[in-house]
């Protein structure tokens, strides 16, 4: 289960990247509103399909980001300072010109990246842990029952 | 105000749920109170404006209103008015920019916002230079809220004195709130529906998205069923595409003035290409007086000048002029050549 959930977080936040990097292309070369940004490029994450669904039902930008985020991010594998991270760049998305938000992503794709590689290494170092105990508990519970 | 007798019930609703959609772009706070406002109020209302710490007022054609706080309006300041404050001020610029403050960075620049449904917000606040030029803006202190308008049957005045000649070019002069973009809105309606005379290929060229004000790419006001819209396209740049591209009749397109839009006037006319435009003048003597009215009128692209009435009686037609007359006396001819500048060629007044 703990094993599970480690991958999951990898998963998640490698499709952030990938949100992250459709996302610039989009703002540098289309310049579509936010809430267009995230209904075309969120599908992977459901957090972001929350936001989108939230903001086409009227509320405020800022809201249905920070409310998604707590609502269903946690739920969908992302640990607690990644949701400070997805926090922290929808505070900034959408607030500043071209530059600033190409600057913002490169920020954000950074730190996602740096989370992303965390994952990866508590994902291999845990995960054989969480095998051998497995496995150990195994062994120990068929030694008993013999 | 025009077309007063023709009004009917939908009309009327169509104008309060007009004003209720400009309501969208400002903050929260002050919308719950302009939505609350009555429907008389609603129908009438030309722009909504916010300044910051001072009191939020709605302007229309008898004068400019005061929001209480307690509800309704009031003709003076005082006490009770609803005052906008920083905080309204930059989550209304937030909603007008849609939280995207990128997608409106040249609009920022030029100082206004066209939100969904074709109004546009004037904003005012602090220029950020960059190398001498405005690279954008801080500190947002105020900002306009103009409600589009959409009156079908509003250019029938002109249409009718004009007739076919229309189609070879006509320029509409007015001040501001005097319901230019209305009546091209209108025209372009008109003779791209085939309402007079045969159906015609329209290009509007618009910059500013208040003419068809264009929402991923579906015109949300009716420009006709054979107009192309070039959205969001500098003038002088989507009048040459247009040209090259889309072989339309007549180009319309809002408030000319740069030398380069003068540039594309002349080569649209000679590509056979008649253009409708509209450019700022009070009056026609200030138009006389302004160098890019001049200068268009030479170009030979307007045989005709429709001068248009106040903001008091938006849309209403105070003259039609040749550009032949205006031109004789704009270079000192007799001015009873012009047989009665005050009243216009065909007698509109």
């Amino acid at each position: 289960m703990e094993s599970r959930k480690l991958s999951v977080r990898v998963e998640k936040l490698t499709d952030f990247l990938r949100f992250l990097s459709a996302a610039k292309t989009e703002i540098r070369y289309s310049s579509i509103p936010v809430w267009s940004v995230v209904e075309k490029h969120g599908q992977g994450l459901s957090f972001l399909g929350l936001c989108s669904e939230k903001s086409a039902r009227g509320d405020g930008w800022r809201e249905a980001w920070e409310s998604s985020v707590r609502e269903e991010a946690a739920a969908e594998g992302f640990s607690k300072s990644d949701l400070e991270l997805l926090n922290g760049f929808g505070a900034g998305f959408g607030s500043s010109d071209t530059e600033g938000q190409l600057a913002h992503f490169s920020l954000y794709a950074g730190l996602t990246a740096e989370a992303l590689e965390k994952a990866k290494e508590d994902q291999s170092r845990k995960s054989k842990l969480y095998l051998m105990l497995g496995s150990f508990g195994g062994i120990v519970a068929a030694l008993l029952l013999c | 105000m025009y077309g007063v007798k023709g009004e009917d019930k939908a009309m009327h609703v169509q104008k309060e749920e007009r004003f209720d959609s400009a309501a969208e772009g400002v903050c929260e706070r002050i919308r719950t109170y302009l939505k609350n406002l009555p429907p008389d109020v609603k129908k009438q209302t030309q722009e909504i404006r916010l300044r910051i710490n001072r009191p939020v007022t709605v302007c229309c054609p008898n004068g400019i209103f005061f929001i209480k706080r307690r509800g309704g309006l009031n003709c003076f300041p005082d006490a009770d008015d609803l005052i906008a404050d920083r905080g309204d001020l930059e989550e209304s610029f937030r909603i007008l920019c849609s939280y995207s403050i990128y997608s409106h960075e040249n609009e920022i620049r030029n100082g206004y916002v066209t939100i969904q449904g074709g109004h546009r917000a004037g904003i005012c606040g602090t220029a950020v230079l960059q190398n001498g030029r405005i690279g954008g803006m801080r500190d947002v202190s105020s900002v306009n809220l103009r409600i589009a308008r959409e009156i079908p049957g509003c250019a029938d005045q002109i249409l009718t004195k004009l007739k076919g000649n229309i189609a070879k070019g006509l320029l509409l002069a007015g001040p501001p709130s005097s319901g230019k973009t209305t009546i091209l809105r209108d025209l372009a309606r008109q003779l791209s529906g085939g309402d007079r005379g045969n159906i015609r290929k329209i290009a509007v060229v618009d910059e500013r998205g208040e003419i068809a004000a264009a929402y991923q790419g579906i015109p949300q006001n009716d420009v006709g069923i054979c107009c192309d819209v070039l959205d969001g396209y500098p003038k002088a740049d989507g009048m040459l595409l247009a040209v090259r591209s889309l072989s339309p009749q007549i180009i319309i397109c809002d408030e000319l003035g740069a030398e380069r839009e003068t540039y594309a006037v002349e080569q649209s006319l000679n590509a056979g290409v008649g253009v409708i435009a509209s450019i700022h003048a009070g009056d026609i003597s200030e138009l006389l007086k302004r160098r890019q009215a001049m200068e268009l009128l030479r170009t030979g692209a307007f045989p005709y000048v429709a001068v248009l009435g106040g903001s008091t009686a938006p849309g209403s037609v105070a003259g039609i002029y040749k550009a032949g007359d205006l031109l004789a006396e704009a270079h000192g001819g007799d001015p009873a050549d012009l047989r009665g500048v005050s009243r216009g060629v065909y007698g509109i007044a």
